[in-house]
């Protein structure tokens, strides 16, 4: 690759495929390492790290996400008369049914706490699931979508340290209680810390294998692909979330620090503002 | 300070999903296709740039996978799965797109489209005009680099992923993303006006 002849602002001797690999945090290893040491030594590589992450957000930001209910209906309608009955009325095999039954009921729980979650931010608490990013903006609550579609870098309130190009970690106090969300350097999946007091169902659901304490979420709002850190607390609480925008990928470019409630309502806390970003 | 916590331990992922769907539960397969209908209709409308079509196409998926959900793996990702059953229905839509192009309809009686109106229908539902300009740009890179590259960036899939997606391996996946990344941006600066060279320059 020679990396060692590189001179500094010229050119990127990185291929591609490694700066892809690093972005999605799937390079291992010495490779990893050396991949690493040439984007902190060289700003074109950064510069070219930061445009495959700049076109991945141009075309999900001219791409939104569209809740399609009637749509969603239909599948479900369709997958009843599949099924030959109601999902209400089916019956399980007794030989599996018994296995099935504590994931059955976790997922009448998620779903009972999702609604309810849901319903304590201004949406729709007997909807199924909360609608998504686009249909969101409309409805009463906080202002999610404006601050969102800001597209503002959570590097600009990352901690003394951090590099935007290498990774970023923002802490947040929201009424007192304080975490972190982050991620990097640039090849390391993307961590998310919960102070305690924060109960697991209040955090953005996360991608189950995940290693613990490391949570690339793979739902915020029930979007598999439009992945949040983050959490809400209570009715008067507040919500922190940083947005890797893409699924398991380091979340450069993240576009929230922080929402806090306020006296007259919701506001976000955004980078360069007057808030809980550090 | 980032504690290490088991975030993930709230939350039920695809696999358990999954698991409860096999014992026959449209109940538990319908949280998948609220969990991942939106995300797959925004990719589906990518590729075709129609967004009826797509709306199909998420349909048709939805169900192939409920009817298949025994060839699932269990060590595999639903979602990479669901976006490979994706990819094969819009293949035979394009097939079968292409088949009806070459069946001429000038046999038919003059007229009958009036009371058919379908069957003058063109193929493509809007024009190149109308279409935005990242669906333009989309439109100027084959179908296998517009596929990776939605795969990757709407699709949210890792390179991996995507080598399992479309079958190849994960370097000719990456290999495949570069390009796609790099075409799309000469094409949509294109677009604007601007001079694509730039995002080449040194690199």
């Amino acid at each position: 690759m020679g990396m060692s002849t590189m001179r500094a602002s010229e050119r990127c001797d990185l291929p591609g495929e490694d700066l892809l690999a690093c972005a999605d945090g799937e390079l291992r290893g010495a490779r990893r390492e050396l991949v690493e040491a040439a984007l902190a030594a060289e700003p074109v590589c950064r510069r070219r790290l930061v445009s495959f992450q700049e076109t991945g957000r141009l075309l999900r930001d001219g791409s939104p996400l569209v809740d399609d209910p009637t749509g969603r209906a239909a599948i479900r309608a369709r997958l009843e008369r599949i099924a030959g009955q109601p999902s209400s009325t089916i019956q399980l095999r007794p030989t599996v049914a018994a296995g099935a039954l504590p994931l059955l009921l976790l997922l009448a729980v998620i779903a009972a706490g999702r609604s309810s979650l849901w319903g304590r931010y201004g949406g729709d608490p007997a909807a199924s699931n909360p609608p998504p990013e686009a249909t969101r903006s409309a409805a009463a609550g906080p202002r999610l979508t404006s601050a969102w579609a800001g597209g503002r870098s959570l590097a600009v309130c990352s901690s003394p340290g951090s590099n935007a190009a290498l990774g970023y970690r923002a802490t947040f106090t929201v009424l007192g209680l304080s975490g972190a969300v982050g991620g990097g350097p640039a090849c390391a999946p993307v961590r998310a810390g919960f102070p305690p007091q924060i109960q697991p169902q209040l955090r953005f659901p996360v991608r189950a294998g995940a290693p613990p304490g490391w949570a690339p979420a793979s739902t915020g709002y029930g979007q598999p692909n439009d992945a949040r850190y983050g959490f809400g607390v209570g009715p008067s609480g507040g919500y922190v979330a940083g947005r890797p925008g893409a699924f398991n990928r380091p979340p450069f470019g993240a576009a929230v620090c922080a929402y806090g409630s306020q006296p007259g309502g919701w506001q976000a806390v955004v980078p360069g503002t007057a808030g809980a970003c550090s | 300070m980032l504690d290490a916590v088991d975030a993930s331990a709230a939350w039920p992922g695809d696999q358990q999903i999954v698991a409860a769907s096999r014992v026959g539960t449209v109940g538990a397969f319908a949280t998948l296709v609220d969990r991942h209908h939106a995300p797959l209709l925004r990719y589906l409308t990518r590729q075709t740039g129609d967004a009826e079509l797509a709306a199909d196409l998420a349909q048709e998926t939805f169900l192939a996978a409920f009817r298949s959900l025994g060839q699932l793996t269990d060590d595999g990702s639903f979602a990479a799965w669901l976006y490979g059953i994706a990819r094969n229905r819009l293949r035979m839509e394009w097939r079968r797109r292409r088949l009806r192009r070459v069946v001429s309809l000038d046999w038919l009686p003059s007229g009958v489209e009036a009371v058919i109106p379908a069957l003058r229908r063109p193929d493509v539902s809007r024009s190149c005009a109308d279409r935005d300009v990242i669906q333009r740009a989309l439109d100027t890179l084959s179908p296998p680099l517009r596929e990776a590259l939605l795969l990757h960036d709407l699709g949210g899939f890792g390179g991996e992923e995507v080598a399992r997606i479309l079958g190849i391996s994960p370097a000719a996946a990456r290999k495949r993303i570069v390009r796609a990344e790099a075409a799309f941006r000469r094409a949509h600066d294109a677009e604007h006006g601007m001079d694509g060279d730039e995002h080449d320059a040194g690199i």
